[in-house]
């Protein structure tokens, strides 16, 4: 894929900019732009073009996201596409047209291409290439790793690291510190601690039945304690009782003698109290009213009455109203009568300029041509239109003829040259052979490669001397007889390690049987069942001798004393015998358990003796085994000189060397195939020859190589098709010039304008102008006429006005002069506008007046209202004071006075007696007083007092004991209660799976880590079989020419640390440099040549596709600077290049290295 | 007549599967499943109910601890209190148990025989209640076939443990037909062992009630018990009472639209917040999903735990301590086509590869040494139950696919040009 065109229709700064990149060998573009022109902005619109604009583009600053557009035309060899991109998460690509079109239109151009690898891959900066040269020194020039980095995958080491690092943090089996390893270590420690925590049956019992105890305990006190209480209650209630008893009886004596006294009201002091205030009260009140209205009458009678005015009093009112209007067009009238004169005036100005022969009153005569005014001015357009086509058309007439004469010349100086087809497919077919110099080369590079490691691993072989064709030849052991040596092998090794692992713990398994049989007691070690056995034995013994002896007679004493071999008397050792087994017999009952476990011991002792001795027997049979096995190995290993390597060892040896002799095998094929190539060129320069032969053309040199000779060949081709496209494009021209069209057209042209003329003349005598006038004149007549209209009308709508304010005068004056007359005629001297606001002045006071006078009549209505309401108070209160005096039997003020007194006195002591009794009653909660009054008579005070003493006492002893005892009844509840919530042991079993669930996330993460860390590295080492070759031969010569020959190219070896192979720099000297030898400017030239030669591979098995640098030689020198360009020019044959730089003299060098340059600052985008 | 029927309460069993992190609601999920057990009670209290059912597996196998038993006995005492009398079966999981056999419950507890079917009636409320405990904690039998034949002119109701001929994909215990119970002709069947709710039948209605709390992330949504109502001409009607503490939701966020993780994050804010919204303040315990193809998935693959901590911070913010983030799956798909990726030619196509070998013999990766010393150092009993931690073929490929996610994104991770 390329691009051909990029249109920047409104993206970033840029705006309707179109960069186009034209199809050229080689496709090299060098795009110049000082910093600010845009080049970033260029660089964002390639990605954004083809994959998409990202959601936080800084490129929309000057338009609307929505009006993003960026546009190109892309190709993937005859196939093009032209499209737009929007801004947007969907439908984004669009069509020229902007209607959208599908995402997947791209795919055949891109491939499997996505913005990442695209960026990654085939775009370099100068910062990446810096950190490319870096990143080979971290790696070490691992070739692995080499080659990832040379796909654009930079940042590959720094990820394997926090991969494994990461991993490490979760789990490692060496540390118990680590996420997984310490939670397991909680789950372990909560499942421990909620086993720890359940609680038992038997607890649970326990507590019950104490409970119970404690429970009926203080039930009993708590019984007792009640009883005790309410008889103290009772005495106490006693005790409180007799003062009121002894008062109630004080009161009923003092009752008795004010019973005669009349009965009053309870509140008949009050009563009178009150009728007497309010009586005088009311009284004071009327005087007082009285006073009032006499005053406010004298005050109406001086107010004034103004009855004249107020009979005209609307009439003023309106005059007043319209002084201001009145005032206003006095003032106004002479104002308007001067803007219509200027009017006129301004009218037959314009007028004359045109007409100036006639009156202004003929202006309405032109009224209706006026009016036809957009026609007149359309005719006017018509008129320029139809000249100007008129004026084409005959320059066009005499262009065509003169250029018919001129192609005609020059297509009889171009003949065409003879069909150069065939020279074209002779080309073709070449080109199809690829780039044959480097395949040859390659091929030549790899095998001597293949030769030089094969030769390397031959010397390298253990015990090996001989040449590689004795070691293909040489008699091997079949694999099956080594797999045999091996199995036997092993299985010996095995079965002795695991004979010897037996051994090992049956001998522990004596140690443990021998101290746990000393630890048993030693009576029971006595009482072993041989022990038994042989006492028993012995006891039989002696039992046949003394019965042989002494029953059967068939021994003398003697022949028994000394067939018993004891020095005892046989009588007497028998009895002891006897004792001794019945003893022995005693303790292993005593002790059957130990005995039990001891002859067991005992038993399991002498087993793994026996066993011990077995497994020893067959470790030296094994031993044995081995060393014959080892004999007869080395009796059929008749390779090597040297002793025989081990069975395992020699499978190594043979892997090596059938890793030697493929090796081998793979440099024939590659020699085959270099045979092969050298062929196919011989034949292609053959038949390029031969075209150009019959072409009549020279033939170059039998030597020339055939990319010269096909290159020859191309220029020739090049040069005829030239010729034929040349005569053409004449011909194609000659017919495109179209000479009787360009006639017809004149003709055409001529018979417009004619009738134009027609319409025009009415026009010029409907405006009273002169004959012949033009176009513009009619025009500008037009426009004057408008203006005379215009002003006409001004003057009528000003004469109209001037009317209307002289009748609103009129009419004022009239009405003012007869409300005067009227009302008051001595006002007649003032100004009319005086005069009215004289009378409007009048009319005010009068108002005012009235209005007050309605204030004074309406308060004098309302204090008669309060008069009459007081002398109704005062009658009230006299009835009042009369009733009183009826009811206490007295005749006046001073006696009724005693009366109450009395009246009052027995209310009093007759209302304590009630309240006492009460008391009393509520108390003791009893109904009946007398019953209250016999129980208190029933005690002496004295007496009462001892006994609530003695029983309070008892009272506190037994709340004592109470308190106690509910104590510990609710604290064995509060226990129990505990037990009955508790859940500590359910809690840890939820700690136990709290941790058990971080445990299954950690676990997760871990494998997640291990598996991305183990398939990178897969990945590393099977890319690496696979593009090692071609990648590091290619960047190997582009290493050479970008150091300008200072080293002369790559090879492989073996890293210090280990033995992975790595990358190693040659100088020209031959010296061999490692990575970490070369300069930081070396280094980055390594990472470029490797770059480029991973972007040629890729480009050749994949596709091609526009490759980036941006400003990638701001740190070289011209030498490699200009090394380097060349060398991108070299890929740049291969697939399209857009070098980005804001050095001129980059460009300049660029240019000179066949490269187009474009200035991205000219608006023009001109070439340099 | 009302009653309750619940089963599968295992008291005092852990909730599986919750990690702790900073903000956590560690306090609330403590004692879940008492809590469950506690609304089980006050719904039978608050309703009048005449007796509770409680059809197996009241504890759980292997729990020692006399501290179930007597909050159990407490909470029966409280029933007592009310005059609610309690039917009890024990399952599998309980037959063992001591905890029962010697801390005697309340008198309002009436446990069925394991020996053979027993027969409660009361001749007040006009109910038969039939049922056999599990002697052992494996019963393959038909219990149900010796049940007695139900009592003429009494509301017969059957207690039974079982899984109902391999309806579930709990243990085959006690199994037996849907057939021999309707045609036992009893008027309602109060099962238990399966832990989800279903109703197999109306008549006679044949209930599983499922348990009472969510356990793991493999017993999602609400769990209840059932308030049973039976009318005086005998007709049943019955009503699920929600009993969870703490329900597990599984909650699957589309992410197709979002550019960015930011999208994604504030995506997940709003699904949380619509979600606290609805739980009225309860803790729920979430497992996420992450789904769709989106532009954001690299960013997300780049670092999980990243996304872990960010989706835990949302939850803390917008669940304000009421929401537990169990489990986070990131399932997103990125916007390639997995195909063409492994047929480049560069380092990717050769992860690609790397990868899908792997994917055809996950047995090998088992047998690494980094994955067989994780595999030894994990206590044998971590990987039991449902929720435990194997690493067996199906996290192994899990493990690969993320591997896989992981390495594209970080490879992919590059500085615009």
């Amino acid at each position: 894929m390329r691009i051909d065109q990029i249109d920047l229709v409104r993206f970033g700064h840029f705006k309707q900019r179109d960069i186009q990149f034209p199809q050229r060998q080689p496709d090299y573009y060098v795009i110049y732009g000082d910093n600010e022109a845009g080049k970033s902005t260029l660089l964002r619109s390639i990605s954004s073009l083809l994959f998409g604009v990202p959601p936080r583009t800084p490129d929309v600053h000057s338009c609307k996201p929505s009006e993003l557009r960026v546009g190109a035309t892309i190709s993937e060899g005859r196939t093009k596409l032209s499209f737009r991109r929007r801004k947007g998460t969907t439908g984004t690509l669009l069509g020229l047209d902007d209607a959208q079109i599908q995402e997947d239109a791209l795919t055949p151009f891109l491939r499997e291409l996505d913005r990442e690898r695209f960026e990654q891959f085939f775009g370099l900066n100068h910062e990446r290439l810096r950190q490319g040269g870096e990143e080979l020194l971290r790696g070490k020039g691992e070739i692995g790793s080499v080659l990832f980095q040379a796909a654009g995958f930079l940042e590959l080491r720094s990820l394997l690291q926090s991969l494994d690092k990461e991993a490490r943090e979760l789990f490692s089996s060496k540390s118990r510190t680590r996420v997984i390893g310490s939670a397991i270590d909680e789950y372990k420690e909560a499942r421990s601690e909620s086993r720890r925590l359940s609680i038992s049956a038997a607890v649970v019992k326990q507590k019950q039945a104490d409970l119970e105890a404690a429970k009926l305990r203080h039930e009993t006190l708590k019984a007792e304690s009640e009883g005790l209480q309410r008889e103290l209650v009772r005495l106490h209630r006693i005790a409180s009782n007799k003062p009121d008893i002894a008062r109630l009886q004080e009161l009923r004596s003092g009752i008795l003698p004010l019973e005669s006294i009349p009965t009053l009201p309870i509140d008949a002091r009050k009563q009178r109290d009150d009728a007497s205030a309010a009586l005088a009260s009311a009284t004071s009140q009327m005087q007082l009213l009285a006073g009032h209205i006499a005053e406010r009458n004298e005050r109406i009678n001086a107010l004034p009455l103004g009855s004249l005015l107020k009979t005209h009093a609307d009439e003023i009112e309106e005059l007043h109203a319209a002084t201001s209007d009145y005032v206003r067009s006095v003032s106004d009238r002479p104002k308007r009568i001067a803007e219509r004169e200027e009017a006129i005036e301004l009218a037959e100005g314009e007028w004359k300029a045109f007409w100036h022969q006639r009156p202004i009153t003929d202006a309405e005569t032109l009224r209706i041509t006026y009016s036809q005014r957009s026609g007149i001015f359309a005719l006017i357009t018509e008129h320029a239109r139809l000249s100007t086509a008129l004026a084409q058309a005959q320059e066009d007439a005499r262009t065509g003829k003169e250029e018919q004469e001129r192609l005609q010349q020059d297509l009889a100086l171009h003949p065409d040259p003879p069909d150069p087809g065939m020279l074209i497919a002779a080309i073709e077919q070449a080109k199809s052979l690829g780039d044959t110099d480097e395949a040859i080369s390659r091929l030549n590079v790899e095998i001597e490669r293949l030769t030089a490691a094969a030769n390397r691993d031959l010397k390298t072989l253990r015990g090996w001397s001989g040449t590689i064709q004795e070691l293909e030849v040489a008699q091997m052991p079949l694999w099956t007889m080594i797999d045999d040596y091996t199995a036997q092998s092993n299985a010996i090794v095995t079965a002795r390690r695991e004979r010897r692992t037996r051994l090992s713990e049956i001998a522990t398994e004596i140690q443990e049987r021998k101290v746990e049989l000393d630890s048993l007691i030693e009576e029971v070690a006595r009482a072993g069942e041989n022990e038994l056995s042989k006492i028993r034995a012995r006891r039989d013994q002696l039992w046949h001798l003394i019965r042989a002896s002494a029953f059967d007679k068939t021994l003398s004493g003697e022949e028994a004393q000394e067939k018993s071999n004891d020095v005892e008397r046989l009588e007497l050792a028998f009895p002891e015998y006897v004792r001794r087994a019945d003893e022995v017999a005693d303790l292993r009952f005593a002790n059957a358990k130990e005995v039990v476990i001891h002859d067991r011991l005992v038993k399991e002792l002498d087993s793994a003796q026996i066993e011990k001795e077995e497994t020893e027997r067959q470790i030296d049979t094994l031993d044995g085994e081995e060393r014959e096995l080892s004999a007869r190995w080395e009796s059929e290993w008749p390779v090597l000189a040297s002793k025989p390597l081990a069975p395992q060892e020699t499978k190594e040896w043979m892997q090596r060397r059938q890793s030697i002799l493929d090796r081998f095998d793979v440099c024939r094929e590659k020699k085959a195939e270099l045979g092969v190539w050298q062929q196919r060129v011989f034949n292609a320069v053959k038949h390029l020859c031969d075209s150009l032969a019959e072409l009549g053309r020279p033939v170059p040199g039998e030597c020339e190589s055939l990319s010269v000779v096909t290159r020859f060949a191309e220029g020739i081709a090049r040069s005829i098709q030239d010729q034929r496209s040349v005569s053409e494009d004449i011909r194609k021209r000659l017919l495109s010039l179209s000479v009787e069209k360009r006639e017809a057209k004149l003709v055409e042209s001529m018979r417009a304008f004619s009738d134009w003329s027609r319409r025009w003349d009415p026009i010029i005598t409907g405006l009273l102008l002169p004959e012949g006038s033009t176009p513009e004149t009619v025009g500008e007549a037009l426009v004057l006429l408008e203006k005379v209209f215009d002003q006409l009308k001004d003057a009528d709508r000003l004469q109209h006005r001037i009317k209307r304010i002289g009748d609103n005068i009129d009419l004022f004056e009239t009405r003012a002069n007869k409300i005067i007359a009227a009302v008051d005629a001595s006002l007649d001297s003032l100004s009319i506008v005086e005069a009215v606001t004289e009378l409007h002045v009048r009319l005010a006071e009068v108002g005012r007046a009235q209005t007050e006078r309605e204030t004074l009549e309406a308060q004098n209505i309302k204090d008669q209202a309060s008069i009459s309401n007081w002398a109704s108070k005062a009658n009230l209160a006299g009835v009042a004071l009369q009733r009183l005096r009826e009811l206490a039997s007295c005749s006046d003020d001073s006696e009724l006075d005693g009366t109450i007194t009395a009246a009052e006195q027995r209310e009093q002591k007759r209302t304590e007696y009630d309240r006492i009794a009460v008391g009393l009653i509520e108390r003791n909660a009893v109904p009946d007083l007398k019953l209250i009054e016999e129980e208190a008579s029933g005690y002496e005070v004295d007496s009462l007092q001892s006994e609530i003493q003695s029983k309070d006492a008892r009272q506190r002893a037994v709340q004592d004991e109470l308190f106690k005892a509910g104590s510990e009844y609710g604290q064995l509840l509060q226990e129990f209660e505990r037990l009955e919530n508790t859940d500590e042991s359910a809690a840890q079993a939820q700690m136990a799976e709290d941790a058990l669930a971080k445990v299954r996330v950690a676990v997760s993460q871990y494998l997640r880590l291990r598996l991305a860390s183990e398939v990178l590295q897969r990945a590393i080492d099977s890319y690496r079989e696979k593009h090692q070759g071609p990648v590091l031969n290619r960047a190997s010569q582009l290493f050479s020419s970008l150091t300008i020959g200072e080293y002369s190219g790559l090879t492989t070896g073996f890293g210090d640390d280990d033995d992975e192979p790595v990358v190693v720099a040659v100088r020209r000297s031959r010296d061999r440099v490692q990575i970490d030898g070369l300069s930081d400017g070396t280094r980055d030239q390594l990472y470029l040549a490797l770059r480029l030669a991973a972007i040629e591979h890729h480009v050749e098995a994949v596709g091609t596709c526009p490759v980036i640098f941006d400003d990638i030689l701001i740190n070289s020198d011209d030498a490699r600077a200009e090394a380097a360009l060349r060398a991108i020019g070299e890929l740049a044959k291969s697939t399209q290049v857009l070098f980005f730089t804001h050095h001129r003299r980059l460009a300049e060098l660029g240019n000179n290295l066949g490269a187009q340059v474009l200035d991205l600052g000219s608006s023009a985008l001109l070439s340099i | 007549m009302k009653f309750i029927h619940c089963a599968d309460i295992h008291l005092d069993t852990p909730l599986q599967g919750l990690a702790h992190y900073p903000g956590a609601p560690v306090d609330e999920i403590r004692n879940a499943t008492r809590r469950a057990f506690e609304k089980v009670l006050d719904a039978a209290v608050s309703e009048k109910v005449d007796f509770l059912v409680i059809a197996g597996d009241l504890y759980d196998t292997g729990l020692k601890s006399f501290e179930s038993a007597l909050f159990f006995n407490k909470q029966m005492a409280r029933l007592n209190d009310a005059g609610i009398g309690v039917y009890l079966l024990h399952g599998n999981h309980d037959a063992a148990s001591k905890l029962i056999k010697q801390l005697r419950p309340p008198k309002n507890v009436h446990i069925f025989r394991a020996n053979e079917p027993q027969t409660f009636t009361d001749e007040e409320l006009r109910v038969a209640i039939h049922g056999q405990s599990f002697a052992t904690p494996e019963i393959i039998d038909d219990l149900a076939s010796n049940y007695p034949s139900p009592v003429q002119g009494l509301f017969n109701i059957g207690v039974l443990h079982t899984n109902l001929s391999g309806i579930s994909e709990h243990a085959n215990y006690a199994p037996c037909s849907l057939e021999t119970l309707k045609n036992k002709g009893y008027q309602y069947w109060a099962l238990g062992h399966v832990h989800n709710r279903q109703i197999l039948c109306t008549d006679p209605y044949i209930v599983f009630p499922g348990n009472i709390q969510g356990r793991h992330g493999k017993e999602p949504g609400e769990k209840s018990c059932e308030l049973v109502t039976v009318s005086d001409v005998g007709t049943v009607s019955i009503v699920p009472i929600s009993t969870s503490v703490v329900p597990w939701i599984h909650v699957d966020i589309d992410v197709s639209a979002c550019l960015t993780g930011d999208d994604v994050y504030e995506n997940l804010r709003t699904v949380l917040g619509a979600l606290v919204a609805k739980g009225k303040d309860r803790v729920s315990a979430l497992r996420l999903r992450i789904v769709g193809a989106t532009y954001a998935h690299a960013e997300l693959n780049r670092d999980p735990e990243q996304v872990r901590n960010e989706s835990i911070s949302v939850a803390n913010e917008c669940g304000n301590g009421s929401l537990w983030i169990e489990r986070i799956e990131l399932a997103t798909s990125p916007c390639f086509d997995r195909e063409a990726l492994l047929k480049r030619e560069d380092p990717i196509g050769e992860i690609m590869r790397a990868v899908a070998e792997l994917r055809q013999d996950p047995e090998s990766v088992s047998k690494w040494e980094s994955v067989v010393e994780l595999q030894r150092k994990l206590p044998i009993e971590s990987a039991a139950g449902l929720e435990g931690v194997k690493l067996d073929t199906a996290t192994l490929c899990t493990a690969l696919d993320e591997a896989e996610a992981l390495l594209l994104s970080r490879l992919a991770q590059v500085e615009a040009l």
